[in-house]
């Protein structure tokens, strides 16, 4: 798959520099999906056409 | 020995400068980096000596982006092998008074189907035996499916009475819901009030646009004015737990932030739009309704982001949200519990014909003898497209965003519910989940836009 989307460490072209962090943010997941797939909690049951779950 | 989290994911910052931005996902860990921390991390990994760096390491240890300990498995393996949902959605009919130029059913051509009482029962009876057998606490039962749910409304108000009948002698909670075109009877918005408690509409735009678009059958007048009629009902009335979506296309994509201003006015109690691309199926194909453009749809739907914060809204599409992680992308991988008008059960919306080449797929069980049967392979099929099995998302950012997209829409355009390669949608999804990552992170610095 040569044109697949690649957005690892080794794929990317970092020149040599002082390492810094210049911003950081901490994102509060809302909703997580499928993390226990034996109950599906959570899941919408059509994301395109809106669904009828109360989560989405 | 120091090691970096599995889902590490590097943007550059663009215009040319030697910054990036570094995504943890699964951590919830977001920054905004120079080069030189990019070449520590490819140190780590290729467990080369670190000279110095302590405070940078510090803040990546804190975050999880750098470790010590093996991680745990976020995601788990479905234990589950019976198919019990303790959710249905009905499809009563396929008929619609709606002519809608992009119908991914092409709704209203085909013989009228509708559904029967026995169906319905047979489904409410399922799902309330297996959240008894369960524990669960409660049932719901929607209304969707390749044509207006209202057409035949006989069926609705007879389901949803025998659903309340059986949730009550079992002492279960019940929740009802409806998709609907918002073309409706004074006495169908009535009963909406009283019996559903949730109900998704769907209106494109202005008048020009939706009578465009939507249009009723031939010289029934304007579906707009109806839609707004509706509107107006369930505002008067204060019903609350309603939503709108729109499909957009080029008709409408640079009226977008109208649309939400538009909307406002319409039904100022909401607090979240749905905007969502047009995907050329259905009756596309001989009313020539062309895909939107990736950039031109990012573009507004960013100025209509911002257009919905000047008023508190949300605005949002099925892609590229920051705060929702998934291994997949919807209900369709083998949760979905959808009986079409003839007893087939689908795990799809939009696949729910039997002559629909995708049926093969997503339609997986069927009433017979008053009982459900389920092809159990075809389940476990539905059930592994997750994006853990899917190389082509491998080492996307949007992996746990998207995670896939739709499978229908999938395998419309290559054949494989697996393989997104030539889905154009990977380009706007990641499009504006980057735009929501770098807005993510001008919020914590206080700033304003990009």
């Amino acid at each position: 798959m040569e044109n697949k989307p690649r957005f690892r460490l080794n794929d990317s072209d970092a020149k040599s520099g002082r390492a810094e962090v210049l911003r950081q943010s901490k994102i509060r997941t809302k909703h997580e999906f499928n993390t226990d797939r034996s109950h599906y909690k959570g899941n919408c049951d059509c994301m395109i056409t809106g669904g009828s779950d109360e989560e989405c | 020995m120091m090691q970096i989290t599995k889902e590490l994911f590097v943007i550059p910052s663009g215009e040319g400068r030697d910054t990036f931005i570094l995504y943890a996902p699964l951590k919830g860990e977001l920054f905004e980096v120079t080069g030189g921390v990019i070449n520590v991390l490819k140190d780590i990994q290729a467990k080369r000596k670190i000279d110095g760096q302590k405070g940078v390491l510090r803040r990546l240890r804190k975050a999880g982006v750098v470790t010590y300990q093996p991680e745990k498995e976020r995601f788990h393996e479905d234990k589950e092998l019976k198919f019990a949902p303790t959710n249905v959605t009905l499809f009563p009919t396929n008929d619609c008074n709606l002519r809608c130029l992009y119908c991914y059913a092409s709704a209203g051509e085909h013989k009228p189907e509708l559904m029967d009482f026995e169906t319905a029962r047979a489904s409410i009876d399922f799902i309330a035996e297996n959240a008894e057998a369960k524990g669960k606490k409660g049932i719901s039962v929607g209304f969707h499916g390749g044509g207006e749910p209202f057409m035949n409304f006989k069926l609705m108000k007879e389901a949803v009475d025998y659903a309340r009948k059986t949730a009550k002698e079992r002492e279960l909670q019940l929740t009802t819901s409806s998709a609907t075109n918002g073309v409706l009877q004074k006495g169908q918005l009535e009963w909406i009030v009283n019996n559903l408690n949730i109900l998704n509409i769907s209106l494109d735009g202005p008048k020009e646009i939706q009578d465009f678009q939507r249009p009723l059958k031939p010289n029934r007048g304007s579906s707009y004015e109806q839609v707004a009629e509706t509107l107006r009902f369930l505002e008067n009335v204060k019903y609350r737990t309603y939503g709108i979506r729109s499909t957009i296309t080029e008709h409408n994509v640079d009226k977008m932030a109208g649309i939400v201003e538009l909307f406002h006015a319409l039904a100022p109690s909401l607090k979240s739009f749905h905007f969502e691309p047009i995907h050329e199926c259905g009756r596309c194909s001989s009313t020539n309704m062309k895909g939107v453009d990736a950039e031109r749809f990012v573009q507004r739907f960013i100025e209509a982001v911002k257009k919905g914060e000047e008023f508190g809204i949300d605005v949002y599409y099925s892609g590229g949200k920051v705060d929702a992680i998934t291994d997949h992308f919807c209900g369709a991988s083998g949760s979905n519990f959808f009986v079409t008008p003839t007893g087939n059960v689908t795990s799809c919306l939009e696949v729910s014909r039997p002559d629909d080449h995708r049926a093969e797929i997503f339609v997986f069980g069927r009433l017979q003898d008053s009982k459900f049967r389920f092809d159990y392979d075809k389940l476990a099929s539905l059930r592994a497209r997750t994006v853990h099995n899917m190389p082509y998302c491998e080492d996307c950012y949007a992996k746990f965003s998207c995670a896939g997209d739709c499978p229908a829409k999938v395998i419309s355009s290559s054949g494989s519910i697996l393989d997104p390669s030539k889905n154009g949608r990977c380009e706007l999804t990641q499009k504006v989940l980057l735009h929501n990552l770098k807005r993510q992170l001008n919020k914590k610095a206080g700033k304003n836009g990009e």
